[in-house]
């Protein structure tokens, strides 16, 4: 029998083993480890206090954090899970991201509370609206999970909105708002996992002002936030289960018997302690969004001074994020289109509304940060 | 051993012309992706560079990488690579056993008689399988180089990166590359028996139908799907990186052992000559 078919072939396993071991041997590309941010003004200390962090892969099981400092970047190992985007910082408490990987997260003093509301319920009539608590008590280290299915909810009501879990006088209180405006309110008992239903109410009916309004649900820690018809906010208080509205007093040229009111399109709306923040866009004339801050206990109206990177964004599209940190607003720009891709950075002083850093970072390819498989790089944000 | 070496010298034969199939076809598509997604990129490049030299480009941005291509083809050279591997599995697995009874010489009858354990021609095709899957990880690196040429032939000079793998191997993902090539050796000895598996439970399947026709061939397709339904839902299950390590190794190494003694079991006792 000729053996050259077999004598090739064991050659050819051969030389792809070795090339498997050798190719397995390759460990990452030497990582540029450039992590320094470029201050384009205001004082560069400020990054200590925000821990600006990103995942990167430098080896094909290694991960590590690396968080910006004033100075360039501290890189610490972790471990990764890659299906789900999470780092060794969740998967510490990885019980509360079990079947919830993306879940939002309300932590006290003696809890982690995760909650998910299964919103694949408004688009498949079999199931039943349903929402999963996980509560990481951090005295004894137990994780108990809730899943809750809502039989006060007929299955043809439907719930497009975020839910909120906030904390007010020492009690949890899980809300939700259904698309016929019902505003849902259920206490929570992170220890024996019950959700009962406290509050029940028609917006529609209980903000006679909007009678044909459509409503948006916000929350801050403590308050739920309505906001009715462009910049008509209301403050519930679960607790007291009270609809108060907050005035805004807009400056002279944004009056708001002004015909031109909706000059200003605010497109989203943020509550933090007592601060509101719009983001308005010109509708599609203005390259990024200009925020507004509103002091809710004064109602004091102020625009936030433009980054002077502003300019530098238009037609680019940048990705945009924004987070509060203690007293800091941090508004982050994530510019895939620019050569190297560019992150800017814009703090303000919620106190003073003032702008007090702004800076740059360049997000080379070949600095081991992850992608998402469409090439696009994920920045340093806050976690 | 002679008997092992010589029955693998008649499936190696016998496989061959399906492998330079399947290679050709892999390595036809894999450049065409290749090709796209270098021009794709070269546009971007040059729109980039406009006022910089390639040299400033490298230096501010980094050399341009394999990965940045496959990226930009949304991934369709690793659905391509996974792609193959099943499909040379099964159909490697499928052909080497019929092959053996509706072939003219009905060569089976000739198998079964010579001395010796039975479960030697399994053993052979196996390892004749195996090797292919070998051959196969070469061919994904051979077809890596090749898109980095591509890539170098289509991009401006001295834009590519100078290290051709480091990028693509360094930077894979279990659901990326590493879904059908080995990332560490702990990996490619647990893909050895995932391919024990495919092959040892259609070779269930094949006995089965060789014994009981009907039945058999209905029961062995129930085990098949069995298997892959319990592949499938623990692919499934919502577990975190380490805590699948386990349970694919328990699924790999349970369903390795419980086919290949359905397949042993039945090749000694039932499969009539």
């Amino acid at each position: 029998m000729k053996l050259k078919y077999g004598i090739s072939f064991r050659i050819s396993c051969f030389l792809s083993i070795i090339s498997v071991f050798f190719a397995n041997l390759t460990q990452a590309v030497e990582l540029n480890q450039d992590f320094n941010i470029e201050t384009l003004s205001g004082d560069v200390r400020i990054i200590d206090e925000l821990g600006l962090s990103a995942v990167i892969q430098n080896g094909r099981n290694d991960y590590s954090i690396v968080t910006l400092t004033a100075t360039g970047a501290k890189i610490e190992p972790t471990i990764y899970d890659d299906d789900y985007g999470l780092d060794g910082r969740q998967l510490e408490h990885r019980e509360l991201y079990r079947h919830a990987p993306w879940a939002s997260v309300l932590e006290t003093e003696d809890y982690m509370i995760s909650y998910e509301f299964d919103h694949t319920y408004n688009w498949n009539s079999r199931f039943d609206p349903s929402t999963r608590i996980a509560v990481l008590n951090k005295n004894s280290g137990d994780t108990q999970v809730l899943n809750h299915t809502f039989t006060d909810i007929p299955r043809y009501i439907e719930i497009y909105w975020d839910t909120y879990l906030v904390k007010k006088e020492e009690t949890f209180y899980y809300v939700l708002m259904t698309n016929t405006f019902d505003l849902l309110v259920y206490t929570f008992n992170p220890e024996t996992l019950t959700l009962n239903l406290d509050y029940r109410n028609s917006l529609s009916d209980s903000i006679s002002a909007h009678p044909n309004s459509w409503f948006d649900l916000h929350a801050s820690e403590e308050f739920i936030y309505i906001r009715s018809e462009g910049i008509e906010i209301y403050e519930f208080n679960p607790a007291t289960q009270s609809i108060e509205p907050i005035t805004i007093k807009l400056s002279e040229d944004k009056s708001i018997a002004d015909d031109n009111m909706f000059a200003i399109n605010f497109g989203s709306t943020w509550f933090y302690e007592d601060q509101i923040i719009f983001e308005g866009q010109d509708q599609y004339y203005e390259p990024t969004g200009i925020y507004h801050i509103v002091n809710r206990d004064s109602g004091n109206f102020s625009e936030l001074e433009q980054p002077s990177f502003a300019k530098l964004l238009e037609d680019e599209w940048p990705i945009e994020n924004h987070t509060v940190l203690g007293n800091h607003f941090v508004l982050n720009y994530q510019v895939t289109s620019m050569t190297p891709e560019t992150q800017f950075i814009a703090v303000y002083d919620l106190e003073t509304h003032e702008l007090i850093y702004e800076g740059s970072l360049k997000l080379r390819k070949d600095q081991g940060l992850l992608t998402n498989g469409w090439g696009t790089i994920n920045g340093f944000s806050v976690k | 051993m002679l008997k092992l070496l010589t029955l693998m010298e008649i499936e190696i034969k016998k496989l061959l012309p399906v492998l330079i199939i399947i290679f050709s076809f892999m390595t036809v598509v894999s450049s065409a992706v290749f090709y796209r997604a270098s021009h794709t990129l070269n546009m971007k490049v040059m729109k980039n560079l406009a006022g910089n030299s390639v040299a400033e480009y490298v230096a501010e941005t980094g050399g341009v990488t394999i990965l940045q291509a496959i990226n930009l083809s949304y991934n369709n050279l690793f659905l391509l690579f996974g792609f193959i591997a099943f499909v040379l599995v099964v159909i490697s697995s499928f052909y080497l056993w019929y092959k053996e009874w509706f072939g003219q010489s009905k060569r089976i009858y000739l198998l079964f008689s010579l001395r010796g354990s039975r479960f030697t021609i399994l053993l052979a095709k196996l390892l004749t399988v195996i090797g292919a899957t070998f051959i196969f990880y070469g061919m994904i690196l051979i077809n890596l180089l090749i898109g980095w040429v591509i890539l170098t032939f289509v991009l401006p000079d001295g834009i590519m990166a100078t290290d051709p793998l480091g990028s693509v191997i360094s930077q894979a993902t279990k659901g990326g590359l590493g879904f059908s090539f080995p990332l560490s050796f702990i990996d490619f000895i647990y893909k050895i028996f995932l391919v024990t598996v495919a092959f040892s439970g259609i070779s269930v399947w094949v006995f089965s139908d060789r014994s009981k026709k009907i039945w058999g061939f209905i029961l062995g397709g129930a085990y098949c799907i069995a298997l892959a339904s319990i592949y499938i839902g623990t692919q499934s299950m919502f577990l975190f990186f380490d805590e699948r390590a386990l349970i694919d190794w328990g699924f790999a190494l349970g369903a390795s052992a419980l086919s290949l003694i359905i397949s042993y079991a039945l090749l000694n006792k039932t499969v009539s000559i």
